[in-house]
C-alpha cells in the first residue's frame, strides 16, 4: 500500500474506533459526577471531584440489587436450560432417524423467521392465562425456545462421525451416555459460542420482561433502569451509573471470550 | 424377527422424541401456539382480561383506515431507507479495511464491535444524554463548528433520524463481522490473477470482490431488514414514540395499541400485517441480488 493510503486507512479506522467506545467513557465519566456538577456542561472526561454518590444512592434508595438478582437468576437458568434442552434436540435432529424428523426440522427452521411483534400480544396473552406473568419460569422460557440454536448445534453435531456412536454402543453406552459422555464433549467448541451468544441475548433482553413483569420485585435491570430512568429524568449521573451496571458484565465476558463470540457471529452468517 | 424389528424401531423412535421433547416443548409454547393464537385474535375483539368476541375482518378495516397505521408504516420505511443503506455501506467498508495486512486489527474489530454487545436500554440512555439540548455533548461539538443547538429528540423533523444515527453506529460492527468472514470465504487465487492481469483495485473490487459477497449480502439485507422493521427499544426509552408521532415505528405501534391501549386482538392484526409486509420485502431483496447475479 502506498503510504499516504495506509496513513488514511489508519485516521478512518482511529476516527470509527474513538467513536466506537467515546459514548461509553462518557457515560462512565457521567456517573462519577456530583448532581450539581451536571448541572451545567464541561467537557472534563476525568471528572475533577469524582463522587461515588450516584452509586451509593443507586444501591441503597433503589431496588438495583433486586433487579440484578433476577438478572442474573434469569440469565443463568437460560444459558443452561437453553443449552442443555436445544443440545439434547439437535442430537436427535442430528444422530438418530424417527419418524416425521424432517418436517419437524422445517418447523423448527420456520420459526426463526417468526418476528417479534407478531409475538408479543399472543404470548402475553396466554401467559396471563398459563399465570406465568410475574414468574421467573415466564421470563425464562422466552430464552430456551430457539430453533437456532438447535439448528446451530444440529450442523455441528453433523460433522461427528457415526463410528464413535456406533462403537459406544457396541461397548453398552446407553442412549442418554452417548449423547452425555460422547457428543457432548466434541461439541464444545460450538457450546461456548452458542453460551456466550445466549448470555448476551438473555442479560440484555428488553422487551420480553417489559410486558411479562408488573411487580417492580421481578423486574430485571434492562427494564428496572428503563422504568428508573422514567421517574428520574434530571438524575443524569444516577441514571449513567446503572447503565454502567449493566453494561459492565457484558463487557468483561466479551472481553473474556472475544474469539466464541466472533467464531458465534460467524457461525450465524454461514446460515446465509 | 419381523416384530422384534419393530419393537425395535419403536423403541428408537420414543427414546428419539424424548430427546427432542423439552426443546420442541418450549418451541411450542413460546412460538408455535402464540403465532396461531394471534392469528385467532386478529379475528376477534379482545379487549384484555375479557374474552374475546368474533368480530371478522373488522380488525383489518380498522387498522388500515387509521392514520396512526399509515403514520407509523411511513415512519418505519423512512428510517429503514436511513438504516439498511447506511449500515451495508459502513459495515462493508470497515470489513474491506480490517481485512488486509493492517497492525492491531484485531483490536480494531473488538472495539467497532462493543456497541454490540451491549444492551440497547444502555445505548439509547446514554445516547439520550449525548442529545441533551444544553447539557449533551452533541450539541457542545457541534457548537464548536458554530452549528446551532438543536432539541434532537424533540424536533418531530430530527427525532426518527437521530435515533437512526445511534442505531447506525450500534450495529455497524455486526454486520462489519458478517462480512469479513464473506470476504476471507474469497479464494486469494482470484486476486493474485486479477493483480498479474493488471486489474486495477477498483475493478478487483467490482468485477471480484463485490460478486463473490452476494450470498453474504443477501443475508445482510435480510437480516438489516428484518431488525430495522422491529425497531421499538430505542423509541420507548428516548421518545415514547413522539413528538408528534414522529417515531412511531410499527414496532412502537404494536406495543401502544396492546399494552397502553390494551386491545389485543387490534395489536395482532398490526403485528401480522407487519409480518407479511417483511414476507414480501425478503422476497423482494431475494429477487433483486438473484437478478443483479444473471449475466
Amino acid at each position: 500500500m502506498p503510504r499516504l493510503v495506509k496513513i488514511f486507512v489508519y485516521v478512518i479506522l482511529c476516527i470509527f474506533g474513538i467513536t466506537s467506545i467515546f459514548p461509553f467513557l462518557w457515560m462512565i465519566s457521567t456517573s462519577f459526577k456530583d448532581t450539581y456538577v451536571l448541572y451545567r456542561f464541561s467537557l472534563e472526561l476525568i471528572p475533577k471531584e469524582p463522587t461515588l454518590m450516584n452509586y451509593v444512592d443507586m444501591l441503597t434508595k433503589t431496588n438495583f440489587l433486586v433487579w440484578g438478582k433476577n438478572s442474573v437468576i434469569v440469565t443463568s437458568f437460560t444459558i443452561f436450560l437453553s443449552l442443555f434442552f436445544n443440545s439434547l434436540a439437535a442430537y436427535a435432529f442430528a444422530k438418530k432417524e424417527f419418524w416425521g424428523r424432517n418436517v419437524l426440522f422445517i418447523i423448527v427452521l420456520a420459526t426463526m423467521m417468526i418476528p417479534i411483534n407478531v409475538l408479543i400480544i399472543p404470548v402475553f396473552v396466554l401467559f396471563a392465562n398459563l399465570n406465568l406473568v410475574d414468574t421467573y419460569l415466564g421470563l425464562i422460557i422466552p430464552g430456551i425456545a430457539s430453533g437456532f440454536a438447535i439448528f446451530l448445534l444440529r450442523q455441528y453435531m453433523l460433522t461427528i462421525p457415526n463410528q464413535l456412536i456406533d462403537a459406544a454402543k457396541i461397548d453398552g453406552c446407553s442412549e442418554f451416555g452417548i449423547y452425555y459422555k460422547i457428543v457432548l464433549p466434541l461439541c464444545k467448541p460450538a457450546l461456548s459460542a452458542l453460551a456466550i451468544l445466549i448470555f448476551v441475548w438473555s442479560w440484555n433482553v428488553f422487551l420480553w420482561p417489559l410486558i411479562l413483569t408488573t411487580k417492580d420485585s421481578i423486574r430485571t435491570l434492562p427494564v428496572g433502569i428503563a422504568v428508573f430512568q422514567g421517574q428520574y429524568v434530571t438524575r443524569w449521573g444516577l441514571i449513567m451509573a446503572g447503565a454502567s451496571f449493566l453494561f459492565f458484565p457484558t463487557l468483561l465476558i466479551f472481553l473474556a471470550f472475544q474469539r466464541y463470540f466472533i467464531r458465534g457471529i460467524a457461525l450465524t452468517g454461514l446460515k446465509g | 424377527m419381523k416384530s422384534a424389528n419393530l419393537t425395535k424401531r419403536i423403541r428408537n423412535n420414543v427414546i428419539s422424541y424424548l430427546f427432542i421433547l423439552p426443546g420442541m416443548l418450549s418451541i411450542t409454547i413460546f412460538l408455535i401456539v402464540p403465532i396461531f393464537y394471534g392469528l385467532f385474535l386478529s379475528f376477534h375483539s379482545a379487549p384484555l382480561y375479557t374474552s374475546p368476541t368474533f368480530s371478522g375482518l373488522k380488525n383489518y378495516i380498522e387498522v388500515l383506515r387509521s392514520d396512526y397505521f399509515w403514520i407509523s408504516a411511513k415512519n418505519t420505511i423512512i428510517y429503514s431507507a436511513i438504516f439498511i443503506p447506511s449500515v451495508v455501506v459502513s459495515s462493508l467498508l470497515i470489513a474491506i479495511i480490517l481485512n488486509t495486512k493492517i497492525r492491531l486489527r484485531n483490536l480494531f474489530r473488538s472495539l467497532f464491535f462493543i456497541p454490540f454487545i451491549s444492551s440497547v436500554i444502555v445505548i439509547s440512555v446514554v445516547w439520550k444524554w449525548m442529545y441533551h439540548y444544553d447539557l449533551g455533548i452533541v450539541n457542545y461539538l457541534l457548537g464548536l463548528i458554530h452549528i446551532p443547538p438543536q432539541v434532537w429528540l424533540g424536533d418531530p423533523r430530527l427525532a426518527l433520524s437521530a435515533i437512526a444515527v445511534m442505531t447506525i453506529w450500534r450495529s455497524m460492527g455486526f454486520y462489519m463481522i458478517l462480512y469479513l468472514a464473506g470476504l476471507q470465504s474469497i479464494p486469494s487465487q482470484l486476486y493474485e490473477a486479477a493483480t498479474v492481469d493488471g486489474a486495477s483495485h477498483w475493478h478487483t473490487f467490482y468485477h471480484i470482490t463485490l460478486p463473490l459477497l452476494r450470498p453474504t449480502s443477501v443475508f445482510v439485507f435480510i437480516i438489516a431488514t428484518i431488525s430495522s422493521f422491529q425497531m421499538f427499544e430505542e423509541v420507548y426509552i428516548m421518545t415514547f414514540g413522539g413528538p408528534a408521532n414522529s417515531t412511531s415505528t410499527l414496532g412502537w405501534l404494536t406495543y401502544d395499541v396492546g399494552f397502553l391501549q390494551l386491545r389485543m386482538g387490534r395489536a395482532s392484526t398490526i403485528g401480522f400485517i407487519l409480518f407479511l409486509f417483511l414476507f414480501i420485502m425478503s422476497l423482494v431483496e431475494l429477487r433483486v441480488f438473484k437478478i443483479k447475479g444473471e449475466y
